[in-house]
């Protein structure tokens, strides 16, 4: 079990499969996956969209989505704006296309800072026990208590005002900073099962140093669990971007899809309802996406779950 | 009982003093090291660079003292409730909390008791009809919800209710004391918006907690002893199942907190989270604090109230 892999887990007859070439192991789990877990197939396939989106937004963007054009501003959709532009004549569809990268940068940054950080947190706090143990999570119930949306809006107002900051950096830094402290406890709990195990026992009576036994012999058994709670986590610190961008917190210069719905094109909202729309929708499909591709990995790669509802 | 509340209450003061240390140095320490303190922003307002204004205004500000000094006057002031001046109108900072203090406690509480009477009936309807339209209808409107940014639904309202009904939230804001009607006409969409963004894991959660719950034996009993299936549902499962939900209901203040500065800011709201954000956008000194130590406190008391709120749902818990 020590060395197992998703696309193992994933499939069911894995140990019949060994013989036959990787390619073709893969696409036989991804089609066991679709075939069990359709709703989680859909997620997959708009986190592909929205992947494409963002790789390839000047290809795809039929306009430069910061280029003003006041002689188009507020026109409904056609066939040179699909989506229609906004109060400034700016693209809509190509801020859309543009907007998928802020979601992806800040989605996937934040989220493999916090993955890391809580790795180390859940695999020591739950390895050692103890007084450490106490007192690290002590520390993650007063930081899980704290509010956090709350000190990332101080946090982002201020580092704004400071010259020469990247703000996207920031915004990356503040979410990852923030999730760290749930994404441990889980990662904590299953740790405590683990480590209870006779093979870990007899890692241990073969001399392994306590490194030795957390990185290579917990820490495999804790991937699954790790790359479930990552994708879970992506979806809402997608959300979480898209409010901060929504009141103003977001990088400046490039667009957004929270920036898109902010207060300030608000009143044009009225005469050009797209504008209040289509942002929203795609915040929406992009969250949904993580959420339920998450939940069915969950389905599939959570041992305590498999086999039930 | 005595034993466990007196370690909440350690560990509650415990995070408050992370979190005054927290906004303490980022204000105090990081903030003036690469940018600016207190005094040279007024100064920079002043248009001056005059240093004898820059010492008078830091003696001023407090801001003269050492570092473990300033934090003890800060945590002083804290303790007295007075949380300085704002840096740019002058006004108390306590002062204007007290006013904006019961609009956001009362648009997080009734926020969260909509939510609460929405989803728990959701979660349950869904349960006892798995699998069933009930069941799907209700499972697809969390999952959506769930992803749905609550301020996209505030703004779609407000956009599609003005295009469509010619509706429009009120402008001015009243007070419940001065004007009740208006109060809750301005008050009950944002509230109710501020309900939703909990309820979607809440029904989830529901509807998984009864599924379980409605295996156990006692409910077999319940129900072989003759009684009526809603008895059964309302007596026997539903106080088992609403203990994780009470967990939930703790763990989401936080986002609450946040919902106030969404949706205040949206609503216009004279409330604390629109204090935050527009003192953020100034570098307001005194009421960053002051409004982060305000919700961090709110938050932490109400995690208390969460847990002791255990025992009354649960008699078997005993601390």
């Amino acid at each position: 079990m020590a060395g197992t892999t998703i696309g193992e887990t994933l499939s069911i007859g894995a140990h019949r499969e060994q013989q036959r070439p990787l390619p073709l192991r893969v696409l036989r789990s991804i089609l066991h996956f679709a075939r069990k877990k359709p709703l989680g197939m859909v997620g997959l396939f708009l986190i592909l969209i929205l992947t494409v989106a963002a790789v390839f937004a000047p290809q795809i963007a039929t306009h430069n989505p910061n280029k003003i054009d006041l002689k188009h501003k507020l026109e409904g959709p056609s066939a040179a704006h699909w989506l229609g532009t906004d109060a400034t004549g700016k693209d809509t569809f190509s801020r859309l296309v543009y907007g998928s990268r802020i979601s992806l940068k800040v989605g996937f940054g934040a989220v493999a800072l916090s993955t890391f950080f809580a790795t180390i947190i859940g695999l020591s706090s739950g390895y050692f026990g103890g007084w450490f143990d106490t007192i690290v999570q002590r520390l993650v119930d007063a930081w899980q208590a704290m509010p956090q949306l709350i000190i990332l809006i101080t946090l982002l107002g201020i580092v704004r005002r400071m010259p020469n900051v990247d703000l996207l950096l920031a915004l990356i830094i503040g979410i990852g900073i923030v999730s760290i402290a749930g994404r441990s406890r889980v990662e904590r709990s299953a740790v405590i099962v683990l480590r209870g195990m006779p093979y870990i026992e007899a890692a241990r009576s073969l001399g392994a140093g306590h490194v030795r036994i957390m990185v290579r012999h917990i820490l495999p058994n804790v991937v699954p669990l790790i790359l479930v709670g990552a994708t879970v986590s992506l979806g809402g610190v997608i959300l979480a971007e898209a409010s901060l961008s929504f009141l103003g917190f977001g990088p400046t210069g490039e667009t957004s899809w929270g920036q898109m719905l902010s207060v300030d094109g608000r009143e044009y909202m009225r005469s050009q309802p797209g504008l209040a729309i289509w942002p929203g929708l795609a915040i929406t499909l992009a969250v949904f996406g993580f959420n339920v591709f998450g939940d069915a990995l969950r389905d599939v790669l959570d041992p305590r779950l498999r086999g039930g509802r | 009982m005595a034993a466990y509340f007196t370690r909440r209450l350690m560990l509650a003061l415990i995070t408050l003093l992370l979190v005054t240390l927290i906004v303490f140095t980022l204000l105090r320490v990081i903030v003036p090291l690469v940018y600016a303190d207190a005094a040279d922003i007024i100064a920079a307002e002043y248009g001056r660079q005059d240093p004898a204004l820059r010492e008078q205004l830091k003696r001023q500000y407090g801001l003269s003292s050492s570092l473990p000094g300033q934090y003890l006057e800060f945590v002083g002031g804290l303790l007295r409730g007075d949380f300085g001046k704002s840096l740019f109108n002058g006004r108390s900072v306590t002062g204007e909390i007290k006013d904006r203090l019961p609009v956001s406690i009362e648009l997080g509480f009734v926020g969260l008791i909509a939510g609460l009477l929405m989803s728990v009936p959701m979660g349950v309807i869904a349960a006892v009809r798995q699998d069933r339209w009930p069941d799907y209808v209700l499972r697809t409107l969390a999952i959506l919800l769930n992803a749905m940014p609550g301020f996209w639904l505030a703004i779609l309202i407000i956009t599609l209710g003005s295009v469509w009904f010619n509706w429009a939230p009120p402008l001015d804001f009243a007070y419940l004391h001065d004007d009740p009607i208006t109060h809750l006409k301005i008050m009950a969409m944002p509230a109710l918006l501020i309900g939703l963004t909990p309820s979607a894991g809440l029904v989830r959660l529901m509807r998984t907690q009864m599924l379980e719950v409605m295996r156990q034996d006692y409910i077999r009993t319940a129900q072989a002893k003759g009684l009526t299936g809603r008895s059964v549902i309302v007596r026997h499962a539903l106080r088992n199942a609403l203990i994780p939900i009470v967990t939930v209901v703790g763990l989401s203040l936080p986002s609450l907190a946040a919902g106030t500065a969404i949706f205040e800011s949206i609503f216009g709201l004279p409330g604390m989270g629109r204090y935050l954000v527009s003192a953020v956008g100034n570098l307001d000194y005194p009421v960053i604090m002051g409004t982060n130590v305000i919700f961090a406190t709110l938050i932490v008391f109400s995690n208390l109230l969460v847990d002791l709120s255990y025992t009354f749902i649960d008699p078997r818990i005993r601390f």
